[in-house]
């Protein structure tokens, strides 16, 4: 005698939709029924989904930033003191001929003097003197080549540098300004870039930290998830053991904790998105304010990074959901297979 | 529908369960087990179920080879056999009704379709008017009667019963017995253990004596009294 199906097999099933309704209704009644644990949990399951995505929106707002700033990356060519305009000419000439120069801005002593005095808000008719003292002295030399040792300040180039290949801006920055250091009349070369690798190189250090994180805080969470999942198959134990006696198979048994898990994934992905809502309204400000600083010393407007997250926040939220709704099966499928499996009739 | 080849059960302690039985159980056929407590009923019922497996022999209830089944093939086994259980083991967070269509849940049968069974099944139990209540709102005879309510809904092949009087006094064992007699009469095979021997003796089912994992005795309603030592 074979195994012939059973005389329900023959009637009308159930629709699959219909039975992964009543089995989702039954996990979210079943959450519902253990408040604290399930609040705790979906605290957890917040928290350490909030910490990465945070450091991740950082480290992207600061790299929005840097990518606004980028074409600024100039080189500072300090020429000897007192040198003679046609020697600055001659200098200028030879570094426009380099490949790297895109463009290149001279500023004379006299320049430099009136903006140092705008910029540090001296006053005018100081400076007006102190001007006049250097042209008399000058004209009284009758040297007009020449400028007065009064004036600190010496005549400047402002090199743009242009990126080649794949090299960044700051790279071609480094190496233009190695080779500017070797030309005759000039005193010193600053990267003006400098900073802006420096903040490069932070951004790269909180995006390593946030994937780090984010690893550590998924271990975490498959860990406290199902915990929680193997608590609750735990408690029903009973209930499975009786199910299994009458048939049921583990999968059928599984299904409702997978549903929790899921719930409790997709629960705690939105109360980390609305927590990181809450976090970027408070240090935002802070933020901008952060790049405006560096926009600032690039001579940048810099409008950067609060709006252009706020804009993002929707395209974080699926992906906070996504990321825990993914972690909250995986860990309910985990534990509770093997929890299921540990009650035996 | 259940026959037993020389079937032997150890357990892992090596506690010999069941030793070289054999006997075998007809469609429409009601047997009772009896014997003392120890003496291999529990055993008997659980190979059946698949909870334990044979050590040695062979074993086949309603097809299936029980040695060498499955676990996928396992559920739908169980599916096909409605069990009683001396503890009545019902869901004390689901209702009556909910308890009695739990092996059409299992099965994945329509809701609406169920419905027309739990309540026949309820019906012939006495219990329809009952059907919303939890089981702890329940008598012990009557969560008994829902556990057979919920064992027959299936319309199974076999109904197995271990101790399903165990705790009830002698009005409503009778009862239960005779409400298992009607399942009898429409080809259902009943396999029942039972320690109650006043009560099965009375009621002309053939029974099977187990002594220590053997079958020591075996009474017939047709060769009454005859026994058949299986060596």
């Amino acid at each position: 005698m074979s195994t012939k199906p059973s005389a329900t097999a023959s009637l009308k099933r159930v629709s699959r939709l219909a039975e992964h309704r009543r089995e989702s209704a039954r996990a979210l009644s079943r959450l519902r029924s253990a408040p604290a644990a399930t609040l705790i949990t979906l605290l957890v399951i917040g928290i350490a989904l909030l910490l990465p995505a945070l450091l991740l929106q950082l480290q992207r707002a600061i790299s929005a930033g840097i990518v606004a700033l980028e074409s600024e990356a100039n080189i500072s060519v300090y020429l000897d003191l007192g040198v003679s305009e046609i020697d600055t000419k001659r200098v200028s000439e030879q570094l426009l001929q380099l490949d790297e120069v895109d463009s290149l801005e001279i500023i004379t002593p006299a320049q430099a003097l009136a903006q140092l005095g705008e910029t540090a808000g001296l006053d005018s008719e100081f400076l007006a003197s102190f001007d006049s003292e250097v042209s008399i002295r000058s004209q009284s030399e009758e040297d007009n080549t020449r400028f007065s040792p009064r004036n600190p300040l010496p005549t400047t180039l402002v090199v743009s540098a242009r990126a080649s290949g794949d090299e960044t801006l700051a790279e071609a920055a480094e190496r233009l300004a190695n080779q500017i250091r070797g030309v005759e009349r000039v005193e010193s070369v600053t990267v003006e870039g400098a900073w802006l690798a420096r903040l490069q190189a932070l951004t790269q250090i909180i995006r390593r930290t946030a994937q780090l994180l984010g690893l550590l805080m998924a271990v975490g969470l498959l860990t406290a998830i199902g915990n929680t999942i193997r608590l609750s198959v735990e408690q029903r134990r009973d209930e499975i053991r009786v199910s299994k006696l009458i048939g049921a198979s583990d999968g059928y048994i599984a299904r409702p904790f997978l549903y929790s898990g899921l719930f409790l994934g997709v629960g705690g992905g939105l109360l980390a998105w609305l927590l990181q809502l809450v976090v970027v309204g408070l240090v935002g400000h802070e933020i901008g304010q952060f790049l405006a600083l560096y926009a600032a010393e690039a001579g940048s407007s810099g409008a950067f990074a609060l709006s252009e997250t706020l804009q993002r926040a929707g395209q974080e939220l699926g992906l906070l959901l996504g990321a825990g709704a993914f972690l909250g099966w995986l860990a309910a499928l985990v534990a509770s297979r093997r929890a299921i499996a540990a009650c035996e009739p | 529908m259940i026959t037993f080849d020389r079937v032997s059960k150890r357990y892992p302690g090596g506690q010999q369960a069941l030793a070289n039985l054999s006997f075998s159980l007809a469609r429409g056929e009601f047997a009772f087990v009896t014997g003392h407590s120890g003496a291999g009923k529990s055993t008997l019922l659980k190979l059946v179920l698949g909870i334990e497996k044979p050590s040695g022999g062979k074993l086949v209830v309603n097809g299936n080879e029980m040695g060498l089944i499955s676990s996928k093939m396992l559920s739908l086994h169980r599916r096909q056999i409605g069990t009683v259980f001396q503890d009545h083991q019902l869901l004390n967070d689901r209702s009556v009704y909910d308890n009695v269509a739990l092996p059409l849940e299992i099965s994945g049968l329509d809701p609406r379709e169920g419905k027309r069974r739990v309540r026949a099944a309820l019906d012939k139990v006495g219990l329809l008017s009952k059907e919303k209540l939890l089981p702890m709102a329940l008598s012990g005879g009557e969560q008994q009667r829902v556990g057979i309510a919920r064992a027959v809904v299936n319309t199974p092949r076999i109904i197995l019963a271990d101790e399903p009087t165990g705790n009830l006094d002698p009005e409503l064992s009778a009862e239960i017995m005779a409400l298992f007699a009607q399942f009898m009469s429409v080809g259902v095979s009943l396999l029942v253990a039972s320690h109650d021997r006043a009560l099965i003796d009375g009621l002309g089912y053939r029974i099977l004596t187990l002594e220590e994992g053997r079958l020591s005795a075996e009474a017939n309603p047709h060769s009454a009294g005859g026994s058949a030592n299986e060596h």
